[in-house]
């Protein structure tokens, strides 16, 4: 017993103390790995936001986060593609399983279309081709002039401009008036522009000078900023909305043949003009709409007879508030004794709701909703609300103006 | 004003007032940060550059070396009908080879002003142009399958006006 007792007890200590000596290990590889771990968030969340300020184009904020992210680990530009190109990956295995299951049904139902029936996935598919560098050889497009005509000089070829270039003229394609139209026909051309085309970063910002701060995130409603646009309700820049009223007026009877009475047909036009920035602009007027949209062709007008104000896009309504356009004030008049009364006090609001209906067209018909006038007359306020159930305000109905977009004024930007 | 030497690819040097070679946000970074600017006979290398696009890009900033700075202020941005002027216009009437050696020298030089105006040139060559146009203008070979051009005709329908 005395023999064994210490010697067990030492053995016993020995078991135990390995065991710690190892768990101590364990600890100190498995603290690493998370030390590890955490640096590595840390670095990819500094190169995420060195990412977001870049593309907002804070290139200067984002340099010292892009020092910080590689400061930290130094290859964290490849870690984060890596893992991009990963979820693309498993993203375009799910988009091509859907392509499989379209082929499916597609030659069942016809079988000459075997070969091209890719319906499903064109940006994920362009991309694919676009990498054969036997026919594309690390460009986007393909040039069609013939490589055997001599000519002088270098001949740059469009293909031949940075990516960043290219996105950067089509930023000033659809400019700040939100020329989407042109931008659909540019992805139309071929493979390579139609990815160009369809960069969700353009769409994002041309979504935003939609809807400014509402505009919300994607989801299961809108899976694409792209998506978004086109299906969302909002209103058209591209034209103006125009109705025409026609309505009957008794004349004044005549003083000399009480039988003769006088009956005067009132026809005019209105027309609103959204602007993508939130503004709008609203005129009544006889012209016929080809005088009239001309009217409303320069923005930056004060004619009196133009009502401008801004413009909400909530749901399927759309609020206007506008007011009439002032000349600048005339300097005060001040008669000897007597104080003029203040002018200045009187404003008047008109404050229209209009619901968005898309009958044949999206977005092409404004029904009224409600129209009231607000009069602020030395501080006392005086509401008139219209009663749009009359002839008086049928709905507008959209009608694209050629030359409203064909100058682009700045590149489309946050 | 003092000079400086400017030197394309071809290796043409090109004697530049210093204010109007650093409109060029590349060519100040490069005097500033390399002291350069008080050594009259440095010379300053621009490999990607060469003279004839060189030379039109000094014209350019000769002609706008007092334009005023571009302001952040948004309210001015708003007001902004920044039209081609007639010069510009006058200076743009190139092939379509020296419009892009325009873009990449700006690029590459860091002007703003001649980038955007160059960018704004194409883009308008690009507005309002159906893609075959588009094609036709740029020298762009069409490269869809019919399945595949039927099926962008129809992604895009939404916009065509009827």
């Amino acid at each position: 017993m005395s023999d064994t007792g210490p010697s067990s007890a030492l053995d016993e200590f020995r078991v135990t103390w390995k065991r710690e000596l190892e768990n101590a290990e364990n600890y100190e590889i498995s603290s690493q790995i998370a030390a590890e771990n955490e640096a590595e968030g840390k670095a990819e969340a500094y190169f995420q936001t060195a990412v977001d300020l870049e593309q907002r184009g804070k290139v200067y904020d984002a340099l010292s986060f892009y020092r910080k992210a590689t400061q930290i680990i130094p290859d964290i530009e490849f870690k984060c593609y890596e893992r991009q190109r990963r979820h693309i990956e498993h993203v375009n295995y799910h988009g091509m399983h859907s392509d499989f299951n379209r082929q499916m049904e597609l030659s069942s139902a016809d079988a000459q279309e075997v070969n091209e029936p890719n319906i499903e996935g064109l940006y994920a598919k362009f991309q694919r081709d676009l990498c054969n560098d036997e026919i594309y050889a690390g460009k986007l497009l393909l040039n069609s002039r013939d490589a055997n005509i001599i000519s002088t000089g270098r001949n740059i070829h469009i293909s031949d401009l940075p990516p960043e270039i290219i996105m950067h003229i089509l930023r000033w394609v659809v400019s700040t008036q939100l020329d989407v139209r042109s931008l659909e026909q540019f992805s139309a051309v071929c493979k390579g522009f139609y990815t160009y085309a369809r960069d969700e970063e353009l769409w994002r910002m041309a979504c935003l000078r939609v809807w400014g701060h509402n505009v919300g995130v994607l989801g299961e409603k809108h899976e694409t900023w792209r998506d978004m646009f086109i299906k969302r309700e909002r209103v058209h820049f591209h034209g103006c909305y125009i109705s025409k009223t026609t309505y009957l007026r008794m004349g004044e009877n005549s003083f000399q043949d009480q039988f003769y009475r006088p009956i005067q047909l009132v026809e005019y036009y209105r027309y609103i003009r959204f602007l993508p920035n939130g503004k709008v602009m609203m005129m009544t007027t006889a012209d016929e709409p080809q005088q009239g949209v001309v009217r409303l062709k320069d923005v930056h007008n004060t004619r009196p007879d133009v009502l401008r104000g801004r413009y909400r896009l909530l749901g399927e309504t759309v609020t206007l508030v506008m007011q009439k356009t002032q000349a600048k004030k005339q300097s005060h008049r001040h008669r000897r004794g007597s104080i003029m009364p203040a002018d200045e006090d009187v404003s008047t609001q008109y404050i229209i709701e209009m619901r968005i209906l898309s009958p044949k067209r999206r977005f092409v018909q404004l029904a009224w909703l409600s129209y009231t006038l607000v009069q602020n007359r030395n501080k006392v306020e005086n509401r008139t609300v219209f009663d749009i159930g009359s002839s008086k305000y049928p709905a507008l109905w959209f009608s694209p103006v050629k030359s409203y977009d064909l100058v682009a004024d700045a590149p489309l930007a946050m | 004003m003092p000079n400086i030497k400017l030197q394309s690819s071809d290796e043409e040097i090109f004697d530049t007032d210093i204010q109007i070679a650093k409109c060029s946000g590349t060519i100040r970074t490069m005097l500033e940060d390399c002291g350069m600017e008080e050594d009259e006979n440095a010379i300053v290398p621009l490999p990607n550059v060469n003279s004839t696009i060189l030379r039109k890009v000094l014209t350019w900033a000769n002609y706008h070396k007092d334009d005023p700075q571009p302001t952040e202020d948004d309210e001015s941005k708003e007001k902004r009908t920044d039209d081609i002027t007639s010069w510009d216009a006058d200076f743009l009437k190139v092939d379509q080879g020296t419009l892009f050696e325009l873009i990449l020298a700006a690029n590459y030089l860091d002007i703003k002003g001649l980038l955007e105006l160059t960018c704004k040139t194409v883009a308008n060559m690009i507005k309002g142009k159906t893609p075959e146009d588009i094609r036709k203008t740029f020298n762009i070979k069409k490269d869809f399958t019919p399945a595949e051009e039927e099926q962008v005709r129809k992604e895009n329908e939404w916009c065509e006006e009827k």
